[in-house]
């Protein structure tokens, strides 16, 4: 089952992907490739919106751990927006909800970012 | 679908499913479970653990299977017990996953290393009652227990 990706950059250097589906072993290179390639062109805030997931494994959780290290290293963030309920709650029990900030919405996650 | 008697002598039902060790065949395990587990008076959430726990199993074969031919099976083995569901994931010829799942392991990951084998064996921890990982000759197996929280022992 393949992934439906979005993406946006309302604001320079922000990036807003929106992804569709469900993120697993087969899907995630997908996910990965597009983040990866709004890194290389120069995003350093990077939102991944969730609200239509409805499963993330372990290959989903990984791949965003590694985008907030990559990210992090040029100084730059990847916030998770608007997760459903299952997701949230694989977030917390593997700890990942303190690794990650959570909105509920892009305007949110870019109104944080801007205040700090 | 088969039936055996356990050791009380109760029934317990069989579900088996044999699936090609391929990333694009995990979902139809994972389907498979919403159905099985539906049997037993999972909540939603239980049955939504139980479809992750046992997706990571997979994962876990697919993974390993990876750098080596594809041509290999994986079998998803469901004993449905009056008050429990024990799913056993196994996958021959295949070396044992590696099973550290520690916090250090989960934060020293790179863009292009996942580390998702150590998060599937935490997720799977984490999710089910008891795993169980076996090595044996013809290669290992995962045993996840899960036991509707209405029947779950008193902790």
């Amino acid at each position: 089952m393949n992934l439906t990706i979005s993406k946006q950059q309302p604001y320079e250097g922000c990036s807003v992907i929106e992804v569709e589906g469900e993120i697993d072993i087969y899907s995630s290179n997908q996910l990965k490739t597009t983040i990866l390639e709004e890194i290389e062109s120069g995003a350093k805030r990077v939102a991944v919106v969730l609200s239509n997931v409805d499963y993330m494994d372990s290959t989903g959780l990984g791949l965003l751990i590694g985008a907030y290290k990559s990210l992090r290293e040029k100084r730059g963030s990847l916030v998770v927006v608007s997760p459903s309920p299952r997701i949230v709650r694989i977030f917390e029990v593997t700890g990942m909800n303190k690794i990650f900030d959570i909105f509920p919405s892009v305007d949110d996650a870019f109104a944080s970012e801007e205040s700090v | 679908m088969n039936k055996e008697a356990d050791s009380n002598s109760s029934t317990v039902d069989i579900v088996s499913l044999s699936i090609p060790c391929k990333a694009q065949y995990v979902s139809i395990a994972r389907l498979a479970m919403l159905g099985v587990a539906s049997r037993l008076p999972f909540s939603f959430d239980e049955v939504e653990d139980l479809r992750l726990a046992v997706g990571e199993a997979c994962t876990q074969a697919v993974e390993q299977a990876s750098s080596k031919s594809s041509d290999k099976n994986i079998s998803i083995t469901c004993r449905l017990a009056e008050s429990s569901l024990e799913t056993i994931v196994s996958c021959e010829g295949l070396p044992m996953p590696i099973q550290s799942t520690s916090s250090d392991s989960e934060m020293s990951v790179g863009m292009g290393d996942y580390a998702g084998e150590n998060l599937g064996m935490l997720l799977m921890e984490i999710l089910v009652d008891q795993v169980e990982f076996k090595e044996n000759q013809k290669g290992y197996e995962i045993r996840l227990t899960k036991r509707p929280a209405l029947n779950a022992a008193p902790t």
